[in-house]
């Protein structure tokens, strides 16, 4: 055995370097042992207790940075180091990113690319209003990604963009494409006549995405952030956004998207309908939908019937309500009679685990209609919530882009780690049948949010097979051909690891809806 | 510094963080956004500050004056005209809630480690002391593989809790000595433990009225012998804990576990949780490691047995 030593004095990493650096190098083939620290009294005395010692490991300081391994490999120490280096290099360019020039101010960047004519900010919120006011002073549209920004700020800003005729897309807002160029998360979906107004995130990405599946293209995407259709703020931005969607001569059909929004900004809204020739469809995800067709606009069973009926327009086609699925009744019939027999007696409750906040609402309200009470961490009725949001009760369904689950971490579209560790808890819940997930791509979104989740699905199968339990793994991609991570790779792994795919979020809630049905007789 | 001047160097520079020595004194300066800290200034600004990027490197001088920090070297100017000062002790000690309340808020905190937590730091030790010390009642938690440097450090670290447990005044320095320093990472992962466990015991000593004297002096036997043994942010570190001075976030999780906060279980579950998420959050075990050391503290002086020694002599007599 070689003892490798490498001694970097007066050196300091910060712990998640010397994490890394000891899984890694732990990880290593030839190492048998290894200790990474700093010199202190107990560190040398460790490294001398495990034969890993040397003179000068003997010498070192608590100021002075070691790593001591014990390899097999004569050029181990090479090796390591090679290893080290390459663990710090790395991080260090990941830290820097780019090299290009980054302009650190509003006004350099302004500077920088003149024909700039929209700034995205993602600041914390007490800065973001700051900066957006400086944008529309510079006559440039906003797209505010941040949030906590408050209410009175909201109002101004939007004040002022109505006034100067520019967009203000937000505050918390996630979603928007431009002429085509999908900002913050939203993906890569064919170009055409439909025109979008959303104060949903991920039920505009919903929307947008199945647009792009059956053929059909968007001309612009408008986000609003979600507190827009609020009385308070009164819907500025969706009437701004609806005005510029009917008078751009590329949109043909507008959809106009959100939670039920207040009373009276509903009806400023739905006036709006009446000044023009376009079909509107108006989702307003569990609204009223003979207000809505009162107004001339069409309305829609759930965000799928709207973006179906969005391209049936468009092709100047007659339109239904969708309420079914895509495979036939056969089909369905088979995955239910096929699901049901697999389980064991007492199983019988479903567990929603979603990272797009209006997936999860929209499985609530379906399931609400089919008569189950579903606890929640953003509940459809307040004695709904769960006691505890980390652990479900019954039938759940989290939204783990709340900030239940988000205070100081990355949103579990960009890092499903959230759903990674909630999973084999739910697993080990023997009256759990059923678990229902989204998976959103495009650009924003993880590089690979099946990857992430499979190891997890396939070990709470197995853990549920233990159990001579059987658990069903419902799940819904989000996402297009054309996005980043590659929409049949995603599906293609996960269809391996036994996950049954929906078309659409809708189809999803619906296929489980029918089993859980037969579970719990209703 | 009322008027004075005083000349240090850098220490260590972290994108996010630059420590300046100054003799006695241990200066961090901090981005925006981080929690604020014992002898910390976070340099403000609508710009994001990054210590590497100004390309501040070790041994670079900066002066520091009432009103501003400077480093001519580098020509970089701290404005200290608006800067609001902050106290690294609570004044929010406030008890609140009642024990049964406190009990409850214990176990959420036991139960959000036990979710959230970075167990493989100090994990496994605690792991240990609930085979070995099951009167405290502490939980287990999950993946921490029990490897040589823990076996090496076992035994020592028993000692020093049970020395804790006991309060053994006149030992308790050499026990803590023989364990601090014991960890990966900058502020190994010990003596986080143990920054946590004086802050608790100070904490608790004022929430239970106990003989706060005592705690502080308890506390400074702790380091007595074991500031030379670890890294020098580290023994700024247990000093400033040993007087019960810490950062904001721990400051807020010992008020969001001493408290009942908002109008019902939820919100207080709530706000609980996120207290803890904002201490685990530092560093890479370091957060967990911490709240690992208030979990500990918290059930030792929460068991009337161990708490008794250190009642005051009044309150004795009952």
């Amino acid at each position: 055995m070689n003892l490798c030593v490498d001694i970097r004095k007066n050196t300091y990493y910060d712990s998640v370097a010397l994490m890394l650096i000891t899984k890694e190098i732990k990880k290593m083939t030839n190492v048998k042992q290894v200790i990474v620290g700093m010199g202190t009294d107990l560190n040398k005395e460790l490294t001398e207790n495990l034969s890993l010692s040397n003179n000068e490991i003997k010498e070192l300081t608590p100021n002075d940075f070691f790593i001591a391994a014990a390899s097999d490999d004569k050029n181990g120490l090479e090796i390591i180091i090679k290893k080290v280096d390459e663990l710090l290099n790395a991080k260090a360019n990941y830290d820097d990113s780019a090299l290009e020039y980054k302009p650190t101010t509003l006004s350099a960047a302004v500077m920088h690319l003149e024909e700039a004519n929209m700034v995205i900010i993602s600041l914390p919120g007490k800065y973001a209003a700051y900066e957006a006011k400086k944008a529309l002073n510079n006559n440039l549209h906003v797209m505010l990604f941040s949030d906590n920004v408050t209410v009175e700020e909201e109002i101004e800003l939007k004040k002022i963009g109505r006034d100067k005729g520019l967009l203000v897309m937000g505050p918390d807002c996630g979603t928007a494409i431009i002429n085509g160029v999908p900002l913050c998360f939203a993906n890569v979906v064919r170009r055409g006549d439909i025109g979008v107004v959303g104060a949903s995130g991920t039920g505009t990405q919903e929307i947008t995405v199945i647009i792009d599946k059956m053929g059909g293209g968007v001309s612009q995407v408008i986000g609003t952030g979600g507190r827009d259709l609020k009385s308070a703020v009164g819907g500025i931005m969706m009437i701004e956004g609806f005005k510029a969607l009917i008078d751009d001569e590329e949109t043909k059909v507008i959809v106009l998207i959100s939670k039920p929004p207040a009373p009276e900004v509903a009806e400023k809204i739905l006036n709006m309908v009446k000044s023009t020739d376009k079909p509107v469809v108006a989702s307003f995800i569990g609204g009223d939908r003979i207000e809505i067709e009162k107004h001339g606009a069409y309305s829609s069973v759930d965000l799928e019937d709207a973006a179906r009926k969005a391209v049936l327009l468009s092709e100047g086609k007659k339109i239904e309500d969708f309420t079914g699925f895509t495979l036939t009744d056969v089909e369905i019939d088979s995955i239910v009679q096929g699901e049901c027999k697999k389980f064991s007696k007492g199983q019988k409750y479903l567990r929603a685990l979603y990272t797009g906040g209006t997936l999860a609402d929209e499985a609530m309200k379906m399931l609400r209609t089919q008569g189950y009470r579903i606890y929640s961490n953003i509940p459809l009725s307040p004695e709904l919530r769960l006691a505890n949001v980390h652990k479900s009760f019954e039938h759940t369904c989290v939204d783990l882009g709340d900030d239940d689950f988000t205070v100081g971490k990355p949103h579990p579209m960009i890092d499903p780690v959230a759903r990674v560790e909630r999973l084999p808890k739910e697993a080990m819940d023997d009256e759990v049948a059923i678990v229902l997930m989204d998976f959103v791509l495009g650009y924003g979104s993880n590089v690979d949010p099946a990857g992430e989740m499979l190891e997890t699905i396939i070990n709470a199968k197995r853990a549920m097979k233990d159990k001579n339990k059987y658990l069903c793994v419902i799940g819904y991609i989000c996402g297009t051909e054309g996005d980043p991570q590659g929409y049949k790779f995603q599906r293609e792994k996960l269809e391996k690891a036994g996950v049954i795919l929906m078309p659409s979020n809708a189809q999803a809630v619906k296929l489980t809806s029918l089993i859980l049905g037969k579970l719990n007789k209703i | 510094m009322k008027g004075g001047k005083l000349q240090g160097h850098v220490h260590s520079v972290f994108r996010n963080a630059c420590n300046i020595e100054c003799d006695e004194l241990f200066i961090t300066l901090l981005t925006k956004g981080k929690k604020m800290s014992p002898m910390s200034v976070i340099v403000g600004g609508v710009e994001q500050v990054d210590f590497i990027d100004l390309n501040i490197t070790k041994g670079l001088i900066f002066e520091l004056s009432e009103n501003k920090i400077y480093c001519t070297q580098k020509n970089l100017f701290i404005s200290m005209n608006n800067a609001k000062k902050w106290s690294p002790r609570s004044e929010n000690n406030a008890s609140e809630c009642s024990e049964n309340q406190l009990l409850e808020n214990i176990k959420i905190i036991e139960q959000g480690l036990k979710t959230i937590g970075k167990h493989y730091g100090m994990g496994p030790l605690v792991n240990m002391l609930f085979n070995k010390s099951p009167e405290l009642e502490l939980v287990t938690f999950n993946e921490c593989p029990f490897d040589k440097s823990f076996e090496f450090i076992k035994d020592r670290f028993m000692n020093f809790i049970q020395g804790l447990m006991k309060a053994d005044m006149d030992g308790i320095g050499g026990k803590a000595q023989s364990v601090i320093g014991f960890g990966c990472g900058l502020t190994p992962s010990m003596d986080d433990f143990i920054s946590g466990l004086m802050i608790t015991y100070i904490y608790m000593g004022s929430y239970y009225k106990l003989n706060l004297e005592q705690i502080y002096e308890f506390n400074s036997k702790i380091i007595s012998s074991g500031l030379n043994k670890t890294t020098r942010v580290s023994s700024e570190m247990l000093k400033h804990s040993s007087v019960g001075e810490t950062n904001e976030a721990i400051q807020g999780l010992m008020a969001a576990i001493l408290n009942f906060n908002g109008d019902n279980d939820d919100e207080n579950h709530k706000s609980i949780i996120k207290a803890l998420i904002e201490v685990i959050e530092y560093g890479e075990t370091s957060g967990t490691d911490t709240a690992l050391g208030i979990y500990v503290g918290l059930k030792i002086l929460t068991n009337l047995r161990y708490r008794r020694v250190w009642l005051n002599e009044s309150m004795c007599r009952y």
